[in-house]
């Protein structure tokens, strides 16, 4: 038992503590670990903003708002389903969408969440170009957070897309959206709901999602170009492949609403 | 084991007389002495680092509370915010029953806490995960230690003879 | 309570372990091949679409129709409310199925129609709204709304919108000539604008007179009424498939739909 380790055990243990000892938690232990837990997570943040790593998130049970000052779809298709939330006083009908190439411009997710001891605390989820604090719902030209319009082309697509959130089948599932329809083409209404999935890049909508019914109302849409989406949203799912530039996750106190959305940006 | 040496100078504290009559005299004495078995199971294991493990292990499967037969059947999206949750529950309680192996518990529910960021609604809205890594980092460290001066004050008071030292 | 032995605390944690590791590998992975595509088990019905002039059809579809409905209304008002630059009853009696199969028979009987370049000027009324569901639907059952706020297009130009809908849709024009036109024919009771007339009606005359519609849809008619385009006073279309096309079968170039901000709830 000679070489380096049993060196180094044997300096270890001269050096060690012998005196009485109580047993607890070794705080510079803790905080070199928890220091780099942390150091870990801001780096898979990194990832995730940088498109790298893809992240799942799922939600039935509360509502949280959605906002984007512009989505440009191609390919959705929707059906009207129930969610399936834990409890029967939570269940809802809602309208599931799913678009297979989606480009926003800007994103921002306010969650409400009750923690007990803490009280209400707002989750806002940002990426993208900063949203607008509140939508001017009377004309229909759309400007960001920072009153910058979204540069559009003719047919209602955005006319840069490079640093929008981009997403291969995005799905929303929603009970109250809003938004300006703006331009869109090839619509078809009363497609039997798993019908729908054919708008899908996998032509199937995927397990971890609600699933279609026959007899259920759908549509399909080959472009579907949304301004100022204001939607109360039971779920997105992240699950395909999703850009999020520059995300910022923050958690304030409070219940904060779509003013958050682009003052807090920074 | 050193473990165990502090429960003794916990429970080696000289136990008042016994109080005569009264049912609430004797119920006092029972929750006192509650007390005192709570405090002494509690310094004897990584008690809050087990706490905040659970906590962030409630916190993530609250962010994901689907119906259990969805949880089953839904695949992973819906799955995963009980496997997470769950998990860190899970090791939470293993810091606490099973102290000797509060090294591999803690290290467990660490990689749990990271993995539950991008499984498991950004680790129940980042919370989950944050209050999982000081948890988890919490067990882990825990063990033997230099008592603080106010501790050994209190020790030199009531450790019999022998009973330290033994790092 | 005395603290778990060595030996417990070893099988607690190999236990745990266990535990852990079996639902993180068993839990069904996420998978997209296995989704319901639903195009399998699907009964399709061959539509014709409508090719711009007549009652001639070019194309077609074949969709899997739920078989629930989509009421667009907007209330009866003397104002305009929408223009549509063509209308056309292809015929009433059409035999659409279902997605199981069944063929959907409205109170009215099934009518195609179609119009050309449907603009609803509405600017505050007009609801698209559905129960969503045809057979088994959950309980409580749910409604879908879809609220324009202002004006909206269902079919831009040159984009031709083929409607499947029940007979006892109605439709109010609100032109006095073209009431009178309708009135003369016997489709109306009243020569005044506005008029209202179910769509199925105008069928009947279609398998007897020739009909209203093929006749004003003429862009002849138009110009001779001295008319841009049907002068629309109300709606209350019972839709149970829709389609918009460029006239040849194939997706419309350009827009078809354009909705000012609309807000669409479930409830």
């Amino acid at each position: 038992m000679t070489g380096p380790v049993a060196r180094l055990r044997a300096r270890r243990a001269r050096l060690r503590y012998t005196g009485p000892t109580v047993d607890g938690v070794r705080v510079p232990r803790a905080i070199a670990m928890t220091g780099a837990g942390l150091v870990a997570l801001a780096a898979m943040f990194q990832l995730v903003s940088s498109n790298v790593l893809a992240v799942n998130f799922t939600t039935t049970d509360h509502t949280f708002q959605v906002y984007s000052n512009y989505i440009q779809g191609v390919s959705a298709g929707g059906f009207l389903s129930q969610n399936k939330a834990a409890t029967a006083a939570g269940q809802q009908g809602v309208a599931e969408l799913g678009i297979k190439t989606a480009h926003l411009d800007g994103l921002c997710a306010i969650a409400h969440e009750s923690l007990i001891g803490v009280g209400d605390v707002s989750l806002i989820i940002k990426a993208g170009a900063p949203v607008r604090g509140s939508f001017d719902s009377s004309q229909n030209t759309f400007l960001d957070g920072d009153d910058n319009p979204v540069a559009l082309d003719a047919d209602g697509s955005l006319a840069d897309t490079t640093d929008t959130i981009s997403a291969t089948d995005l799905f929303l599932n929603s009970n109250d959206l809003s938004g300006y329809g703006n331009q869109i083409s090839g619509l078809d209404l009363g497609t039997n709901a798993p019908d729908t999935a054919q708008e899908l890049s996998t032509g199937a909508w995927p397990t971890n999602q609600l699933q279609p019914v026959d007899g259920a109302f759908g549509l399909t849409a080959q472009h579907l170009n949304v301004g100022y989406l204001d939607g109360a949203s039971y779920g997105i799912n992240l699950a395909g492949q999703i850009s999020l530039p520059s995300l910022k996750i923050r958690v304030v106190p409070g219940s904060s609403d779509q003013t958050a959305c682009p003052n807090s940006a920074s | 084991m050193s473990d165990s040496l502090t429960i003794m100078s916990e429970t080696a504290e000289p136990s008042a007389p016994a109080p005569r009559g009264g049912i609430g005299r004797r119920a006092l004495r029972r929750l006192n002495l509650g007390r005192r078995w709570f405090r002494a199971w509690r310094r004897t294991r990584p008690f809050w680092g087990g706490v905040w493990t659970i906590l962030a292990g409630l916190e993530i499967v609250k962010a994901m509370s689907f119906s259990i037969g969805l949880a089953l059947t839904g695949g992973w999206s819906y799955a995963a915010g009980y496997v997470m949750g769950g998990g860190l529950i899970l090791f939470g309680l293993v810091a606490w029953f099973a102290p000797t192996y509060k090294g591999l518990a803690g290290f467990v529910a660490f990689l749990v806490a990271l993995a539950a960021f991008p499984t498991a609604n950004l680790g129940g809205y980042l919370l989950g995960s944050v209050l999982g890594i000081i948890g988890a980092s919490m067990i882990w460290s825990w063990g033997p230690k230099r008592p603080s001066k106010r501790q050994l004050r209190k020790m030199s008071g009531t450790v019999t003879p022998g009973s330290s030292g033994h790092a | 309570m005395r603290d778990l032995g060595p030996r417990q605390q070893r099988n607690l944690v190999l236990i745990a372990l266990l535990l852990f590791l079996g639902s993180l590998l068993f839990t069904p992975q996420p998978s997209t091949a296995n989704g319901t595509s639903g195009t399998a088990s699907c009964t399709r019905t061959s539509l014709a679409l409508w090719n711009g002039s007549g009652t001639s059809t070019t194309g077609s579809v074949n969709p899997c129709v739920s078989g629930a409905m989509l009421d667009l209304t907007f209330p009866f008002n003397s104002t305009t409310q929408a223009t549509i630059n063509g209308v056309a009853l292809i015929g009433c009696g059409q035999t659409v199925k279902d997605a199981a199969g069944d063929t959907i028979s409205p109170a009215g009987g099934m009518c195609h129609v179609a119009f050309n370049s449907f603009l609803v000027t509405n600017e505050n009324a007009a609801v698209l709204k559905t129960n969503g569901w045809t057979g088994a639907a959950p309980s409580p059952s749910y409604n879908l709304s879809i609220n324009p706020s202002g004006n909206f297009t269902i079919g831009g130009n040159n984009v031709l919108t083929d409607l499947w809908v029940d007979g006892n849709s109605t439709l109010s024009i609100n032109d006095g000539s073209l009431c009178a036109l309708a009135s003369y024919i016997e489709l109306t009771s009243s020569s005044s604008a506005p008029c209202t007339t179910t769509i199925s009606k105008y069928g009947q005359c279609y398998q007897g007179i020739k009909t209203l519609f093929v006749k004003v849809c003429a862009p002849g008619m138009l110009q001779f009424l001295g008319l841009n385009n049907f002068p629309i006073a109300g709606m209350d279309l019972k839709i149970y498939y829709l389609a918009t096309h460029n006239g040849s079968g194939g997706p419309p170039g350009g827009s078809s739909v354009q909705l000012p901000n609309t807000t669409i709830t479930v409830s």
